[in-house]
């Protein structure tokens, strides 16, 4: 039993979260509500020890397939499990544990009803189950099939409040997610054109002896991918649809879509170049040249866009832009150094994005501001909340000591190996440009009196648990990095072809 | 001139698949009408079915069901494309019922279906400091 | 609508409907068809008897309570047929190593665990139909 589930634990994580997804519309009438949320926290928890075990595995025996029915690969839907694989499924239980039990205080409240508060942890299930999927996933069509999985999952949770602003929110985020798609599929059309294959491992071997015979049909099929994915996790002028979406949520909702969805897009995005097409192509295209100058402007194009926002989750939503662009740099760079280092900072910008969004939420909940500018004296009344906000803001500037620090010091040390001194400047200014947009928040919320005696106190005691829960990760892995770093250097090895695919 | 003709006379579906695409993309990102966002967005999986289709079709080739009555070499066509867009259709219909399940949602609340007049009612509401 | 000839048609076709569904369903796995073609035309013979017979006693029919409750079936279906490769020792969703008999050519019912992975599909897709016609249904009043 126990060897059972350890060989096939990749496709049993994904089972586990659908199953448990669809357990639960049924689990409608069961008297106490709690239940159910305590059933769906231990489905996330399962994900999360999965996720460690196959990374622990990972990092000590190399990467490992795994064959869907027993057919071999041309043939069969292949899992392919690395480093990149358990980078992600760490990141995934990370951030949805403390979602879903910040979620759990209020989600009834939030969205109107009982049953509305099931479909929201259906989808929010439904999301991770397609996140783990493209985590694990091996194959071009499976790719496609999780990406619009998550993409439907993600549109529907941001109207799971159903009123006017968040339905058009969804409205917009569903015809450019659709429209990525869209892309997308053209893009793996292309490629099974060219190869025959929808195997990544055997596009890569078809690819490498023949693609100089093609190179225009590649360059389309390259560039339809990048517009897809582009759109869907907002790379900088395809992030329209975020603002709204992400500020007009409920806040489980946009902590989870800001930190992990559109992170799971920029996985598949990995998969596609250096899984199918493969590193010495990509980098011989010079398309990782177009990603890196389409970072280094979303950096300092998102954080301008951040810094003119008065409401507070507008604001955070656009830093989100900001720092997307930090991971498309990495991934521009085309080192290890400065692939790792976009790796790691999925990891830390996910942590700290869901801390500094439930923050922001129970702030503009309990005291029924959304701007900034009236929140004068929050920090006296929410001291808890408002501290791990500024744990979390600190972060994302940079500070040493927080998980942020990690992964911008990684991107640093990739640019001055790669003697890329423009992208130094534009690391530098991000983080204070960071600094400039996140720590006004905590200087009102801290340093101004209120001009009124306020009447609201701190969140209810399980968020304040999932909150502390985050923000202790943060500092966690900003002290000690150690195994997680080497997990992610291990992923941009393997992804770039240095460490060769078992 | 001939080499170039010759190839778009043999490339054909891929060329008007690219096209389709074109309109699809175009109708939802241009037309204000929330309804016809939606068929523009129908427009462009319908392209991409017949970009794949076109992509496992070989000419002459039958459709590929095994029958067993039949004798000697017959050429099937490849099967694997027609699976995916089974996929996809399944998605587009999905995609396509929540987008209207949304626009009867957005015309119960604006009581419009033009995506021009819903942002300018969206602005008054900010504008008026009501953040609802 | 309380026309007389639709519901008399509609009250003739859909056994042969939902019979014609069945049968896509059910030769899905060996020959043309599929669960999800199969489905489409099942649900859609629910929808059509909602259509002419009013909401309301369509949803006598089927409830909501019912519906959602054979979705969640047709998933945990298909998760546990696939689990069978599992707990027999091959991987998942094995037909041939957890010991049933592989398909032949022109015999129907003799696709292994497949048959019964397109029922679980089949009666999803179904389901889901009438699911999205009855929300948006809903939505209008």
């Amino acid at each position: 039993m126990a060897t059972a589930i350890s060989e096939n634990l990749p496709v049993l994580l994904v089972v586990m979260l659908l199953s448990t997804a669809y357990i639960l519309p049924v689990l409608t009438r069961v008297r106490r509500f709690r239940l159910v949320e305590i059933f769906s926290i231990l489905a996330l928890c399962l994900t999360l020890v999965g996720g460690a075990y196959l990374a622990k595995e990972v990092l000590h025996n190399g990467s490992f397939h795994y064959q869907v029915g027993g057919w071999p690969a041309p043939w069969g839907i292949e899992l392919v499990i690395n480093s990149l694989t358990g980078l992600f499924l760490i990141t995934i239980g990370f951030v949805t544990i403390p979602i879903m039990l910040y979620a759990s205080a209020d989600l009834v409240e939030e969205v109107g009803s009982r049953q509305r508060a099931i479909w929201f942890m259906t989808l929010f299930l439904l999301l991770t189950a397609a996140l783990t999927g493209l985590a694990v996933t091996g194959d071009m069509f499976n790719v496609f099939v999780m990406v619009e999985v998550a993409s439907i999952a993600s549109v529907a949770i941001v109207s799971a409040r159903n009123d006017a602003a968040s339905v058009e929110a969804t409205f917009k985020y569903l015809m450019l997610a659709t429209i990525g798609s869209g892309f997308v599929m053209l893009g793996i059309g292309f490629l099974y054109i060219l190869t025959g294959n929808l195997n990544m491992g055997f596009i890569q071997h078809e690819l490498s002896t023949t693609w100089q015979n093609y190179p225009t049909a590649l360059w389309m099929g390259m560039s339809f991918f990048m517009v897809g994915f582009g759109v869907k996790s907002a790379l900088f002028p395809l992030h329209v649809w975020l603002p709204d979406a992400h500020s007009t949520a409920i806040t489980p909702a946009s902590a989870m879509l800001s930190s992990l969805a559109i992170k799971g897009y920029i996985i598949a995005l990995l998969k596609v170049f250096y899984m199918a097409v493969g590193a010495q192509i990509i980098l011989a295209l010079p398309i990782t040249n177009i990603l890196l100058v389409l970072g280094m402007v979303a950096i300092i194009a998102g954080a301008l866009f951040a810094l003119a926002q008065d409401e507070l989750k507008r604001r955070l939503a656009f830093s989100t832009v900001s720092q997307v662009g930090y991971i498309f740099l990495g991934i521009g760079l085309g080192t290890v150094q400065g692939l790792g280092g976009s790796l790691m900072h999925i990891l830390s910008h996910a942590i700290t994005k869901a801390l500094l969004f439930l923050a922001a939420g129970s702030i503009v909940k309990y005291t029924g501001e959304s701007k900034i500018s009236e929140m004068a004296g929050v920090g006296y009344q929410m001291p808890v909340t408002v501290g791990v906000f500024t744990v979390g803001a600190l972060s994302m500037v940079g500070i040493p000591l927080f998980s942020g620090f990690v992964s911008k010091w990684q991107l640093l040390l990739g640019s001055l190996q790669a003697g890329n001194y423009l992208a130094v400047l534009v690391l530098v200014l991000g983080s204070l440009l960071a600094a400039a947009y996140l720590l006004p928040v905590v200087k009102v919320a801290f340093f101004q009196k209120p001009e009124e005696k306020p009447l609201y106190g701190e969140a209810a005691y399980v968020q304040l648990v999932a909150m502390l829960f985050l923000a202790v990760l943060i500092i966690l892995v900003g002290t000690f990095p150690g195994a997680l770093l080497e997990l992610a250097q291990q992923a941009a090895r393997t992804l770039l072809g240095l460490e060769v695919l078992l | 001139m001939g080499d170039l003709i010759n190839r778009i006379l043999q490339n054909y579906p891929y060329i008007f698949a690219l096209a389709l695409f074109g309109i699809g993309t175009f109708t939802v990102l241009t037309h204000s009408n929330l309804l016809k966002k939606v068929i523009g967005i129908n427009i462009m999986e319908g392209s991409t079915y017949l970009f794949f289709i076109a992509a496992g079709n070989i000419r002459g080739g039958v459709a590929p069901i095994k029958d067993m009555a039949s004798q000697g070499e017959v050429i099937h066509v490849n099967p694997l494309p027609q699976a995916l867009m089974l996929t996809g259709i399944v998605v587009s219909v999905s995609v396509t019922a929540l987008s209207l399940a949304l626009i009867m949602r957005l015309y119960k609340l604006y009581g419009t279906v033009d995506a021009r007049e819903i942002h300018q009612i969206r602005n008054e509401v900010r504008a008026s400091g009501n953040s609802n | 609508m309380s026309d007389f000839v639709l519901k008399r048609v509609v009250a003739l076709l859909l056994p042969f409907v939902q019979m014609f569904g069945l049968y896509v369903i059910f030769h899905g796995h060996l020959s043309p068809g599929g669960s999800f073609s199969g489905g489409i035309i099942v649900g859609l013979g629910m929808i059509a008897f909602s259509l002419v017979f009013g909401l309301e006693k369509g949803s006598e029919k089927l409830t909501e309570r019912t519906t959602t409750l054979i979705e969640s079936f047709g998933t945990l279906w298909y998760g546990a047929m696939g689990l069978v490769g599992v707990l027999r020792g091959s991987s998942f969703l094995m037909n041939k190593g957890s010991g049933v008999p592989l398909g032949e050519p022109g015999k129907l019912y003799s696709g292994g665990l497949i048959l019964l992975i397109t029922l679980g599909v089949g009666l999803k897709v179904a389901s889901t139909m009438v699911t999205l016609f009855n929300a948006l249904m809903e939505e209008e009043d």
